[in-house]
């Protein structure tokens, strides 16, 4: 804080606010309802009767959230609502439709050997090595999708490409619902118990993904999926039936109170993306060809540190005079231009230069990534709040 | 164009995707996959399917693998069976392969194979504790067994 006050640049103004007028906010507000009511037309049209008011309450829903970034300017929090309900709705749904199926969390061997297991991008990470030696992907799915599977490795690849080349990184504030799940926690409390993390924590995602790769080329499984994912504890798990899968689910439901709940409470940082995910480098590199980004105005940032207290994924460095600049693992947020108070953090197209006083970017980027989110994300919500009204009714 | 290109995505590059994906001609690893079928037994009521042996390496073929066999449909077996099979049809059985076939799912099948030939493990049904060491599971109307086998000359 002993940076405030002190340059000249204390003197910049802030710029107006982002947020547009009524007529304004509506009008973009209606082009995404109009996106919404296209890519749920299915669901609103044949779908059962819980299936309809499930997508009919999602497009209300996504139009809110919508509508809230419009008119206020603000980015993180709107987000952070669909995230979080993102988060927490995917494995309700998820373990409804295991329950109704199998009566049990448990992965069904059944499944396995039909190729019926529903691919997660989670594992793309450790499946290319062996996909370039051996043309071979080691997991017990299937390439493409299939009536009994619609979640075949080329469906989860074709939307993990689509997801990066649209958002960059963004993939872990907009898509990825397991990074919801632990956003929720990490935002419960007001201000962190526990301020101070070492930044080289960041480094350690590409640790987890030298071993999984390197596991996964040796064991010739899955090595993330069967050792190290958290998120095993609330999709589904190998029942534990041998001492083998005792350890398996113990470091499963340790990582996940660790990392997922605790950590993220105790220090309001989303410590299981920043600090675990092996998705979460190759995430980081794919910014590099994604055409938006957060960058700071030299001009206007006055080094208060703002930013780098709000940023969830430490990906705010300090620099020279202590200007503050976003480094790759930005996952586009937007938590670090909300709360900047002379707007020096905002969206810019790359190669362009700052143009002072335009949302023309955040609302290139809003419009790409909402579409995304509402097809992937809000489809997702969709056809978790059907299963839930399916089974209350 | 990233605006457009998310507007497209779900309608129109999704299935082009596919198809690039398609012509790369990928294959699930057979140690999960089980293979693919070398040829039919019929014992008239049922069929015995036998999928080329699978030996998992990252890099060529590893010393020991499995050769996976379906027995279709399951309604039609025994509630014991017992089975000699000539895995590989150079003439001579390679291994006796016997197993329960119990009605429902309240009970686990037991199998118990008798290896004939020097490259079949004699084996008998361990709990399923990773694909790769599945011997029997009731899959459907079928039951899926895999024999372990290793290669000639490996210890």
């Amino acid at each position: 804080m002993a940076e405030m006050f002190v340059t000249p640049k204390d003197r910049v103004e802030p710029l107006p606010g982002l947020g547009k007028n009524w007529g304004a906010s509506l009008l973009w507000t209606l082009l995404m309802v109009i996106c919404s009511l296209l890519l749920f037309s299915k669901g609103l049209s044949q779908g059962s009767p819980a299936q309809r008011v499930a997508a009919g309450a999602t497009i209300i829903f996504l139009t809110g959230i919508f509508l809230w970034m419009m008119r206020s300017g603000e980015t993180y929090r709107p987000r952070r609502v669909f995230y979080v309900a993102l988060g927490f709705l995917f494995p309700v749904g998820f373990i409804l439709e295991l329950i109704a199926q199998r009566a049990s969390m448990s992965i069904s061997w059944e499944q396995m050997l039909l190729g019926n297991t529903p691919f997660c991008y989670l594992a793309l990470p450790m499946m290319a090595l062996p996909a370039v030696l051996s043309k071979t992907i080691i997991f017990p799915g299937s390439i493409l999708p299939t009536p009994e599977n619609h979640h075949a490795f080329g469906t989860m690849l074709a939307l993990w490409f689509g997801a990066t080349l649209i958002l960059g990184r963004g993939w872990c504030s907009w898509g990825c619902f397991f990074g919801g799940i632990e956003e929720g926690f990490a935002s419960l409390r007001r201000k962190p118990l526990w301020a101070k993390i070492d930044r080289r924590w960041t480094l350690f995602p590409w640790a987890v993904l030298s071993v999984v790769v390197v596991g996964t080329a040796i064991s010739l499984a899955p090595f993330y999926c069967e050792w190290l994912c958290p998120f095993k504890t609330v999709t589904e798990f190998p029942a534990v039936t041998s001492l083998r899968t005792a350890v398996q689910f113990g470091i499963f439901t340790t990582l996940f109170a660790a990392i997922v709940v605790i950590l993220p409470l105790l220090t309001k940082k989303r410590t299981q993306c920043s600090f675990f995910c092996p998705l979460g480098p190759i995430q980081s590199l794919t910014n590099k060809i994604n055409i938006f980004e957060l960058k700071t105005d030299p001009d206007r940032c006055v080094s208060c540190g703002l930013c780098e207290k709000a940023c969830p994924f430490l990906a705010i460095d300090r620099g020279e005079g202590g200007l503050r600049q976003v480094n790759m693992y930005c996952s586009r947020c937007a938590a670090c231009a909300d709360v900047c108070p002379k707007g020096a953090v905002r969206f810019r197209i790359k190669g362009t230069p700052f143009t002072v006083n335009s949302s023309a970017p955040r609302m290139m980027f809003l419009l790409a990534t909402w579409i995304f989110a509402t097809m992937f994300g809000g489809s997702i919500i969709a056809n978790s709040v059907a299963k839930i009204l399916g089974h209350l009714f | 164009m990233t605006i457009l290109f998310a507007l497209a995505f779900p309608i129109k590059l999704l299935p082009i995707f596919l198809s690039v994906v398609k012509t790369l001609d990928l294959k699930i690893a057979p140690q999960f996959s089980g293979g693919e079928v070398d040829f039919v037994i019929d014992r008239g009521s049922h069929q015995i399917k036998v999928y080329h042996p699978v030996y998992p390496a990252l890099f060529g073929q590893g010393s020991k693998g499995f050769v996976q066999l379906v027995w279709q449909p399951r309604s039609a077996l025994p509630s014991q069976v017992q089975d000699s099979i000539d895995l590989n049809r150079d003439g001579t059985v390679d291994c006796e392969i016997s197993f329960s076939n119990p009605p429902g799912e309240a009970s686990a099948p037991v199998l118990t194979v008798n290896a004939k030939s020097l490259w079949v493990f004699p084996a008998h049904n361990s709990p399923t504790i990773s694909l790769e060491g599945v011997l029997i599971e009731r899959v459907g109307d079928a039951m899926f067994v895999r024999i372990p086998i290793r290669k000639m000359g490996s210890s």
